[in-house]
């Protein structure tokens, strides 16, 4: 019989090094390195107060200090104009005063659909037909769909960096599907769709048919909640207690949220 | 004023084009975040600021991720400028880097280069610290091999 076998831990300090080196090799000029060195006439290592052994200053010095003057001057147009993008962010305790926001603030995503999401190659006419649709049809563009449960409004995200989908089509897509172009709207997402799809990669691989094992539940939704870090999951058919067990013995644990999710809470409303 | 920013250019522009390297992998790139976001820290008021080297840092995550996600779709990744010998080792590394998520790589990177504890880099990154570890974690998993 043969155990698992124990895998050794990663040499970090190595990790370290070969970072260095790989910043080193990225952040190289060999122009003006080799410029330096015929110029240091073969000296190396830096001079105390960073001239050369000779006392000239060094070229990347005087580069530094010309590109330090258009930082100033555009500091200065940028005070002029008013410009503040790095808007100073507060919070009760003033531990984030000194934070500049982040730029991705993205919310819950869950597919909204009826049943299970892993996999689901013939639809019906619905929301999980229409994702499938749409990810077909503009793979660059689409980058999900969830239902506002509160409105029934249909809400499809598409990649704020891919190419635009001809609204005509989008309507009668989503027409076919049961809704009217008063019933979805969209929205730009803050997340690409390669990471929606890295993620059902993940789930596919864990449940490869979208059922719960033991259990007579099944992964409904899944979504990316970018801002917060984690996946969060819906499940219906099993208690959510008992699902989080079961996904965390082959998902990351610190990475999954798992919900509740009811298939009566995705039902669309009908078609007009 | 104006002398603080000519300080802080001087002693931590090397450091932040490094860590934007090593995210972005290319150093044009590295260089033009690096340069905006010493250009809009020059337009806050720094009165306010209580840690630089923090809120730079931060600054140049946040514009690491949102120059990532517009060139996404580029290829290859990682440009390693002509004319430097290369390691093939350093090459493994590099490919490694290039296909992990942006997000883990920005974990390891911070880790890593910049050796910051985990509770700080979930705080640049805007997430919990227990995730920060399962990102490093699953990282270090994909980069086992390369540093084999």
């Amino acid at each position: 019989m043969t155990g698992p076998t124990a895998t050794p831990p990663i040499d970090e300090d190595l990790l370290r090094t070969r970072l260095g080196e790989l910043a080193a090799i990225l952040t190289a000029d060999p122009v003006a390195d080799a410029a330096d060195e015929v110029l240091a006439g073969g000296h190396h290592g830096p001079h105390p107060d960073g001239r050369r052994p000779d006392g000239r200053r060094r070229p990347g010095l005087l580069v530094a200090a010309a590109v330090l003057v258009v930082v100033i001057g555009c500091v200065a147009w940028a005070a002029r104009s008013g410009t503040d993008d790095a808007t100073q962010v507060a919070t009760e305790d003033g531990t984030a005063a000194t934070d500049p926001p982040a730029t991705t603030t993205s919310s819950t995503i869950v597919l909204a659909t009826t049943e299970p999401v892993l996999p689901g190659p013939d639809r019906a006419p619905g929301p999980n037909r229409l994702n499938d649709v749409l990810t077909a049809r503009f793979p660059d563009w689409f980058a999900g769909l969830h239902l506002d449960p509160a409105t029934q409004t249909l809400i499809l995200l598409h990649d704020v960096d891919g190419p635009a989908a001809p609204p005509e089509e989008i309507d009668a897509l989503a027409a076919e599907n049961g809704y009217g172009p008063d019933q979805y709207i969209l929205e730009e997402a803050t997340w690409t769709r390669a990471e929606l799809m890295a993620v059902e990669d993940e789930l596919l691989a864990a449940f490869p048919d979208g059922r719960i094992p033991g259990t007579d539940g099944t992964i409904t939704a899944f979504g990316v909640a970018a801002d917060r870090g984690y996946v969060e999951i819906g499940v219906d058919g099993v208690s959510v207690a008992r699902a989080a067990e079961i996904l965390a013995e082959r998902l990351p644990r610190d990475l999954i949220s798992v919900v509740e999710h009811g298939v009566n809470q995705a039902t669309p409303s009908p078609p007009p | 004023m104006r002398t603080d920013i000519v300080d802080l250019y001087t002693s931590e522009r090397s450091d932040l084009v490094s860590l934007a390297a090593l995210v972005l992998g290319r150093r044009d790139q590295a260089e033009d975040v690096v340069q905006a976001c010493f250009e809009r820290y020059g337009a806050t008021e720094r009165d306010d600021v209580r840690d630089p080297v923090r809120y730079l840092r931060r600054m140049v995550v946040n514009e690491c991720r949102r120059v990532g996600r517009r060139s996404a779709r580029e290829e290859p990744r990682f440009r390693i400028p002509a004319g430097v010998a290369v390691d093939s080792r350093i090459v493994e590394l590099a490919d490694t880097i290039a296909a992990l998520s942006p997000r883990r790589r920005m974990a390891i990177v911070l880790r890593y280069h910049c050796d910051l504890p985990v509770h700080e880099i979930a705080s640049l990154m805007g997430t919990r610290p227990s995730t920060v570890s399962s990102l490093i974690h699953r990282a270090l998993h994909d980069l086992r091999k390369a540093l084999a």
